[in-house]
């Protein structure tokens, strides 16, 4: 195949993108190994020329990383479908603000992001200018180098691919005969693939560069470390590392947040965290990380910790890519409902994970001895001591969460070992937990717990137990005041809240506790000055989190539940998280518990489509309390194939939201694909019958009533001359006796013929109606017999034994059938008609002109049988002139035909929670995040000032 | 012995503990033999027998959808979940449940569809 294309001058490439692209790539590469190599040399020989050298590499590295981004941002805006990467991110239709999501949101693109913002993170270290910037730029850039790989595509003697460039052209990864045409671009701009539309949203502009910005800040602590045990200066690096740690725990902790806020805002997961693996492996880091900057503070103020440190700061990276690797892997696919897809990593991912462990543990034991370990013991009254208790409480946590999300890896290992001695060791392999969610929060239950506990007691506590003996008495009285508190706020959150399991109680306390004893201290004891307050701020924030994740977590409640299942018919099935949908049918009031629904309407917009649905809140005396209008939708495809996601609707209340989410909509809603099918199976059965025979199907009993030559079907606009036929169906539901009106129509415009079915829903019947009968109206007209006759106001004519007064004009006549225009002439008669067995009808058929045609509008009176048409007005004698004929419709034979199993097109299925306090969980998490941010600051400015 | 390592040492003991009581929640993929046998609650994976009847009528009951799933062993059995059907059921490559016997049939607390991925697909239609 390889040779054919050669011999095909293709057009409208642009293969310069890729061939500087290429030299660029390879170029940041090799500088990124010049700069460390450099780095190094200049770290060990504290000399300039290498500092500069390296430098200098790592300028050109930084260049041409930019340049690379560049040409792929380039091509994305300029749709270069040549190339694979384009091809499989962008479309023509997708709009320009989410080319940059699109950028970042396949694996090659990430990577990408994330080597930016090492980048940026590399240049920050250097301008420090501190005798610490060359060795930790080095370990930095190693990083860089792996994250380089990935994205590298180049071929190892052996044909080893190292990484997959993004300069790589669809026509070179893939055999298609449509390769052959030179101008094949042209012909696959339609493939293009285009940003998946669930992520075209505002979360996916900021939650992923957030989440890089943090790993890439996460790498700081970790190559100081590194950098500390390779000058084996394990004291000075600590404090410059803490901002950066602080930075990093700020900015990964709002990135797990912003992707706990996008997963209930805009998916479907029905919650801001559900364990699920991939949220999993970006929490862990977080957590050692943390960890890792209060070991860090016990030994930048005590000189104990200094081990814990080192090894909080490398477990905390080492887990970043640890969780690179699952995600990317593809060993997720199974347990996780949003890991990447794989691209075949898997080697160069655990080469990257093992060279930096291996990095870090040989580092470890060379310089383990000379790490300084304060013989004496920690007081317990001391800080350091609950502090450090805390950070083994954080570990415990995370080696928790990570033994049970590794499963998958485990299966790994033991099919490698299987294959290894030949023997098949599935029967070792394991799965989830059952209960994954119980499963996590049975453990970490009581990791919050001791955190809260440990914040509280902690706060109040002095670095080295300074003055622990003047002060001992004070402490515990306030510590008896805090708990008392703490019981005291327990009390109040049970009167809100119904927790059940004594865990939960305990969790409460605690949490109530850390909110109770570090606003105490945010009030008493630091005064106004705030910068003072990060940790008891983080802390109360803490706790005020733990609170939320009670109350809206635990205390979920789906108002959409069937209350009325059974125990002794279900069982244990009866509490599981079944049985919340809720059916709605449109314009039909639906109770749920103190709640009334009513399904009003669905509107289109772009490629969503919304339901109205109001929601009317009874209080306990039955009144109405509350009254508001949700919008649950789902989203299609651009071509509105079918549906690729829902998009919840969130009423939000100071102190609960009320999550609403489509969980299934009726077949007619869900897509063009569904909507084609339904229509082929659809079984419809001919049928010719006259006025009130009556007939059966399934499902009813039915008889036309009458013919009408208008209709009322909302999709139909008149025009002037429509022919319009509408035989009314009277149909007599087979199960409930009720009685259901139907009109379809068929409609002669010009030459087209339209045929408008209609449907009654409560019967699963849909009507249309044949051409033919057409025909069967055109050769009964033809025989009708009209006769003509003129009238002047007021005057009395007979016809056919009919006696028609003609009683007046209407200068504005409405009919269905005609929309006025403003440079219509138009009148409708008034006619009083008398038969000849004395009764008496009335009409008032209509005559206009629209652009000097006539037209006419007629009247047809079923029960004489009379068409009466208004066909012309002589202004000089004061005339209007009609036609009366007989259309002998009772004798019409009317061809249509019925489908009786057509699926209900009024409906939706809903499920309805109650987040209760969740404003708790995101404002807690929030000054948690302020609190790290605040302890930065006033780190830096403490440090300005000890400069200055 | 110093304080700081006896609570060390409990915290080690205290976390093989743990450890071994969250391996005891790791489940395994059973069968409907073994669902039956033991009438516990497992995870079956299988895949959709696709020539049996599939039933979700939201109309008379927005909380019950049942299928006929073919497990590792060739059995097939009638499953009911209650709840609405899963989006894309009918496309899925295999699926995973967890449930439990009830009443003769299989009852579903959660259903986990693996899909052939967006990136597979394109790449079939590239080919071919």
């Amino acid at each position: 195949m390889a040779e054919v294309q050669q011999q095909v001058a293709y057009l409208n490439e642009h293969l310069w993108v890729g061939q500087i692209g290429h030299l660029a790539m390879v170029t940041l590469f090799v500088t990124a190994i010049l700069a460390i190599y450099s780095f190094f040399k200049a770290g060990k020989l504290k000399n300039a020329p290498w500092m500069n050298l390296g430098t200098s590499a790592f300028l050109v590295h930084t260049i041409s990383t930019l340049l690379v981004i560049g040409l792929l941002l380039y091509s994305m805006f300029n749709r270069f479908y040549e190339y694979n990467f384009v091809f499989e991110q962008v479309s023509d239709d997708l709009p320009t603000t989410y080319v940059f999501v699109a950028f970042w949101e396949g694996q090659i693109g990430s990577f990408l992001l994330w080597m930016f913002w090492n980048i940026a993170m590399g240049w920050m270290i250097w301008r420090s200018k501190s005798e610490w910037a060359a060795p930790v730029l080095g370990f930095m850039l190693i990083i860089q180098a792996f994250l380089a790989s990935m994205v590298l595509g180049i071929y190892l003697p052996g044909d080893i691919p190292i990484g997959r460039s993004p300069f790589t052209l669809l026509r070179d990864l893939n055999d298609a005969p449509i390769f052959s045409s030179a101008d094949y671009i042209q012909s696959i701009r339609k493939m293009a693939n285009g940003l998946n539309v669930l992520l075209q949203n505002y979360w996916n502009v900021i939650h992923p560069p957030t989440l890089f910005l943090g790993f890439a800040a996460t790498a700081v602590p970790f190559a100081f470390a590194l950098s500390g045990m390779w000058y084996k200066d394990h004291k000075s690096w600590l404090p410059i590392a803490l901002p950066w740690a602080l930075f990093a725990g700020a900015v990964l902790g709002t990135g797990i947040l912003l992707g706990g806020a996008w997963a209930y805002e805009a998916l479907s997961f029905g919650g801001y965290w559900a364990w699920d693996p991939v949220e999993n492996t970006s929490f862990v880091p977080w957590l050692i990380l943390v960890a890792g900057i209060h070991t860090n503070l016990i030994a930048r103020n005590t000189g104990y910790s200094v081990k814990s440190t080192y090894g909080f700061y490398g477990l905390a990276f080492l887990l970043v890519v640890y969780s690179t690797f699952l995600t990317r892997s593809g060993i997720l696919a199974d347990t996780s409902a949003h890991a990447f897809t794989e691209m075949g990593l898997q080697k160069q991912l655990l080469l990257y994970l093992g060279t930096l462990m291996g990095l870090f543990v040989l580092l470890y034991i060379r310089t383990r001895k000379s790490i300084p370990v304060i013989e004496q013991e920690e007081k317990l009254s001391s800080r350091e001591f609950w502090m450090f208790i805390g950070s083994l409480v954080l570990l415990f946590s995370a080696i928790l969460i990570t033994y049970t999300t590794s499963i998958p890896v485990y299966n790994k290992v033991f099919e490698g070992i299987g294959s290894l001695i030949g023997k098949d060791l599935s029967s070792w392999h394991r799965a989830m937990p059952l209960e994954p969610i119980a499963h996590y929060n049975k453990f970490q239950v009581w990791v919050a717990f001791f955190l809260g506990l440990l914040t509280g007691l902690s706060q109040w506590l002095r670095y080295r137990a300074l003055g622990w003996d003047q002060n001992k008495k004070s402490y515990f009285n306030r510590l008896a005041f805090h708990a008392a508190g703490a019981l005291a706020l327990t009390l109040l959150v049970n009167l809100w809240l119904s927790i059940h399991a004594w865990q939960y109680q305990a969790m409460l306390f605690a949490s109530s506790f850390a909110v109770i004893a570090n606003t105490d201290y945010l009030i008493r004891q630091i005064k106004g000055n705030i910068k003072l307050g990060a940790s008891a701020l983080s802390h109360a924030g803490l706790g005020v989190m733990l609170i939320g994740i009670l109350s809206s977590g635990l205390n979920q409640d789906i108002i959409s539940k069937n209350t009325n299942i059974l125990k002794e018919d279900f069982g244990s099935l009866a509490d599981e998280s079944l049985f919340d949908n809720v059916y709605l049918t449109k314009n039909i009031p639906q109770r749920m518990r103190d709640y009334t629904l009513l399904y009003k309407k669905d509107t289109i917009i772009r490629n969503e489509r919304f339901y109205d649905i109001d929601i009317y809140k009874q209080g306990t005396d039955g009144k109405m309390t509350d009254k508001f209008t949700i919008h649950p939708g789902v989203v299609y495809d651009d071509q509105f194939a079918k549906i690729l996601s829902v998009n919840p609707s969130i009423q939000r209340y100071w102190n609960r939201d009320l999550f609403t989410l489509v969980a299934q909509v009726n077949a007619h809603h869900s897509g063009n694909e569904a909507l084609h099918q339904l229509e082929d199976s659809l079984t419809y059965r001919k049928m010719n019958t006259h006025l009130k025979d009556t007939f059966e199907t399934k499902t009813v009993k039915a008889w036309i009533e009458a013919i009408a030559f208008e209709s009322s079907n909302p999709d139909y606009q008149p025009e002037p001359g429509d022919l319009c036929i509408s035989p009314i169906f009277m149909l007599e539901s087979k199960s409930t006796g009720k009685i259901y009106r139907s009109k379809p129509s068929i409609v002669l415009r010009g030459n087209v013929v339209y045929s408008l079915s209609d449907v009654v829903n409560e019967v699963n019947t849909k009507i249309r109606l044949s051409d033919d009968l057409l025909d069967e109206y055109f050769r009964q007209e033809a025989s009708a017999n009209y006769s003509k006759l003129e009238l002047k106001q007021g005057q009395e004519a007979q016809v056919q034994g009919y006696t028609f007064h003609f009683a007046g004009f209407n200068r504005h006549p409405e009919h269905p059938m005609y929309r006025a225009d403003s440079s219509d002439i138009a009148i409708s008669a008034f006619l009083e008609i008398r038969a000849p067995n004395g009764s008496v009808y009335q009409a008032e058929p209509i005559y206009y002109i629209r652009g000097n045609r006539p037209y006419n509008i007629p009247v047809y009176l079923p029960d004489p049988d009379l068409m009466i048409r208004f066909t012309h007005v002589d202004p000089g004698k004061e005339t209007i002139e009609l036609q009366v004929g007989n259309d002998h419709i009772n004798q019409w034979t009317i061809p249509f035909e019925i489908s009786s199993d057509y699926p209900r097109d009024d409906y939706v299925v809903l499920q309805a929670k109650i987040f209760p306090g969740i404003n708790l969980f995101w404002s807690g998490g929030l000054l948690m995040m302020a609190g790290l941010g605040l302890a930065l600051w006033s780190r830096k400015k403490q440090r300005r000032s000890t400069n200055a | 012995m110093k304080r700081i390592h006896l609570i060390i040492g409990a915290m080690i003991v205290l976390g093989i503990g743990l450890i071994i009581q969250a391996s005891g929640d790791m489940s395994t993929y059973g069968t409907f033999q073994e669902a039956q046998h033991t009438g516990k609650k497992v995870k079956i994976v299988g895949t959709l027998a696709r020539d049996k009847e599939m039933k979700y009528n939201p109309e008379v009951d927005a909380n019950f959808f049942s299928f006929y799933l073919t497990d590792e062993n060739g059995e097939t059995q009638e499953v009911i979940y209650h709840k609405e059907k899963p989006r894309d059921f009918e496309l899925s490559e295999k699926i995973v449940l967890t449930g439990q016997m009830h009443d003769g049939t299989f009852r579903a607390t959660d259903i986990l569809l693996k899909c052939p991925s967006k990136y597979k697909d394109e790449e079939l239609k590239m080919k071919s």
